[in-house]
């Protein structure tokens, strides 16, 4: 029988830190969709700044640039995607899977032209890499200071007024449209931040699809939490602590000295958030004025 | 007797065929044109980032989609699962349902159309009509889940089906590596299926193109037949676009949100009929390349009509073969430039209102009534 080291503290501390680039782009989700921009886009997000994170690190020498790379990177994004569902009024889930096509194509590219390859970029050193703890506090932290920026800084009434009721919104005077380019452009920082986690601190570097689905897992746990920015902590650490027993639970030995076939561990979370949304959640309330343009 | 009422036709054939002639108008409008050309200049530009001459691009790209018959072959080979996902999304999106699962339900279709092959294997010309009717099935069942789920409890179907994709695709990894894994094969994937569940070739060149092809032009007519001229695809209509309206008028939503999802997971099991009984004859893992997904986009460049989508197929399809030249004829051009192509063009068309919109301020500028 093979040696299995299981301890809890480690699947927690593992969870933990898996929730870290959930919890940014669930965060990112939240601020797009509560100013009424639905947003499947977190998965081109994510991957935006996996990207600028790894190149502008490799290429600086500094992840801290890396980071504020990851950032303008994620701005740009942002803005690119409000330009197209604010300004040009086209349908936000369209858009969003344009965008995240786009980014899947764009990233080999720009790959090949700066490294050569199309795979992944040059890896890291270890002194170049940020610590995941550091980034898994900012992200924790970000959650409150983001429900005090919507509830008690005027830019977050009109952020959620906007998303609620766009013919109130205006005749109070505001401006739905700039309201939601900005929404959108912060939705972009934040998340590019948990693109940045997985290529410059949890890994070493930038490779291809990395953000694996967690971009789509990120609205569920947003949707799961009611687009709450508080709750949303708890929703992302569950997915994150699946995600984690996932990875324990395939080196765990069977009585007969095999393991569980990985693929049914695969579907464990899953099938746990279908069994929470459709047994206990039931039907969640969306901003009113989602998806709806101005 | 049909399980469905048939409207009849009435006297007012002249009138239709102008309404539809102005749908045709609508189309190739000025506005739509002016998109093409932003597209192109778009596409053109990044194949300038990548040091290539964006000439030299198109023109691989067009020839190798459409220079010989192979080439088309290749190119309808491709655009046959682009039809047939593109329906999946867009039959659902009808009664206001995003269907996000095409991808999980051509899976789960799969490993039904499998799971008759490898067990019933030798029934001759039987075993081929139970393969096709497991895959319809299991589209179809494992679409009804996340209907079910959004009708009766109300959870949002963008999440169940993400969530049943997962669920699909892990399954049937599980069963290509362990239950049904071809011990001969160094790939992940099962033993050939038996010649009598393969559906047969076109035969235009050495493509791969078969008759799957033509299933998925009849499922395309059958749907827009459907939706159009029968009462329940009426009411599906209906109810995508006035829930509380067709309440009052007697019609079940739940029946037609579970209805519309079934439709949709049957159109997604042709994919898993062209690629595992028209082309591999077997089960291989990642045989699906994301196809679910990209049925939206060719849904949506399709407006949404079944006829549409058998067009806006065809053009992935090109896209899809051309890429493929484009990678073996130019140094730094990838298929991942087809990617961003199909991502600037649904871009394009999604943005063509603000380009009707910039034309008409244009005219206005110049003097022009209206």
């Amino acid at each position: 029988m093979n040696e299995f080291h299981f301890s809890f503290v480690d699947l927690l501390l593992s969870g933990l830190r898996l929730s870290t680039p959930l919890l940014f782009a669930a965060l990112g989700g939240l601020l797009s969709e509560r100013a009424g921009v639905a947003n499947i886009a977190l998965e081109g997000f994510l991957l935006v700044g996996a990207f600028s994170a790894a190149a502008v690190t490799y290429l600086s020498g500094n992840p801290w640039i890396g980071l504020s790379g990851a950032l303008a990177a994620g701005a740009m994004i942002g803005l690119i995607f409000a330009m197209l569902t604010v300004y040009a009024k086209a349908d936000h889930i369209v858009m969003g899977t344009a965008l995240n096509l786009f980014v899947v194509g764009a990233l080999p590219l720009f790959n090949k032209i700066f490294f050569g390859v199309t795979g992944s970029t040059p890896s890291l050193e270890l002194d170049q890499r940020l610590s995941v703890w550091f980034l898994f506090f900012v992200a924790v932290a970000l959650s409150p200071l983001i429900w005090f920026f919507l509830h008690k800084v005027p830019f977050g009434y009109h952020l959620r007024s906007s998303g609620e009721n766009i013919e109130a919104s205006k005749s109070l005077g505001i401006s739905v449209k700039r309201t939601r380019l900005i929404a959108v452009i912060l939705a972009g920082m934040v998340t590019a931040l948990g693109g940045a986690f997985l290529s410059i601190a949890h890994g070493s570097q930038f490779s291809r699809g990395m953000s694996a689905g967690r971009g789509f897992i990120a609205l569920a746990a947003l949707i799961l939490a009611g687009w709450r920015p508080i709750p949303v902590i708890l929703t992302c650490i569950l997915f994150g602590l699946a995600d984690a027993a996932q990875i324990v639970l395939q080196s765990y030995p069977l009585p007969d000295g095999s393991t569980l076939p990985v693929q049914w561990i695969q579907m464990f979370p899953y099938i746990v958030t279908l069994v929470v949304l459709v047994g206990f959640v039931g039907k969640t309330e969306p901003p009113q004025a989602i998806a709806k343009n101005d | 007797m049909l399980p469905f009422k048939v409207q009849t036709l009435d006297t007012k054939l002249v009138g239709r065929w102008y309404e539809r002639r102005s749908v045709v108008k609508k189309i190739i409008s000025l506005p739509f044109m002016v998109t093409v050309l932003v597209a192109l200049t778009a596409g053109g530009i990044v194949s300038l980032l990548a040091d290539e001459n964006p000439f030299k691009v198109y023109s691989i790209l067009f020839s190798g989609s459409f220079g010989s018959i192979e080439a088309i072959g290749y190119t309808l080979f491709y655009a046959t699962p682009f039809i047939f996902t593109g329906l999946a999304v867009a039959i659902p999106y009808r009664v206001g349902l995003f269907n996000i699962g095409a991808e999980g339900q051509l899976y789960f279709a799969a490993i039904a159309l499998a799971a008759m092959a490898f067990y019933f294997p030798s029934a001759g010309i039987f075993s081929f009509f139970l393969a096709i009717a497991a895959a319809i099935l299991g589209g179809a069942l494992f679409a009804a889940l996340p209907g079910i789920f959004k009708a009766y409890r109300g959870s949002h179907e963008v999440i169940t089906t993400i969530m049943l994709n997962f669920v699909a695709m892990s399954l049937s990894n599980y069963l290509i590596l362990y239950a049904w894994k071809d011990p001969g094969s160094q790939r992940p994937e099962t033993i050939i299926f038996s010649e009598s569940t393969w559906i047969p070739l076109l035969h235009l060149g050495d493509s791969p193109l078969n008759y799957s092809f033509i299933l998925a032009l009849i499922s395309a007519v059958s749907c827009w037949f459907f939706l159009e001229k029968t009462d329940l695809g009426f009411q599906l209509r209906a109810v995508g676009q006035n829930p509380s309206a067709s309440k009052v008028a007697g019609f079940s939503v739940k029946k037609c949100i579970v209805l519309s999802m079934m439709i949709g997971g049957a159109m997604a099991s042709g994919v898993a009929m062209n690629e595992i009984l028209g082309n591999a004859h077997r089960l291989r893992d990642g045989f699906s390349q994301g196809y679910g997904f990209i049925g939206i986009a060719v849904a949506f460049l399709g407006r949404g009509n079944p006829i549409g989508i058998i067009f806006s197929a065809i053009f992935f399809g090109a896209l899809y073969r051309g890429a493929g030249e484009l990678e073996i004829e130019t140094h730094r051009m990838t298929r991942d430039f087809a990617t961003v192509m199909q991502a600037i063009f649904i871009a394009a068309v999604g943005c063509e209102g603000l380009v009707a919109l910039l034309l008409n301020k244009l005219k206005k500028k110049k003097g022009d009534p209206k």
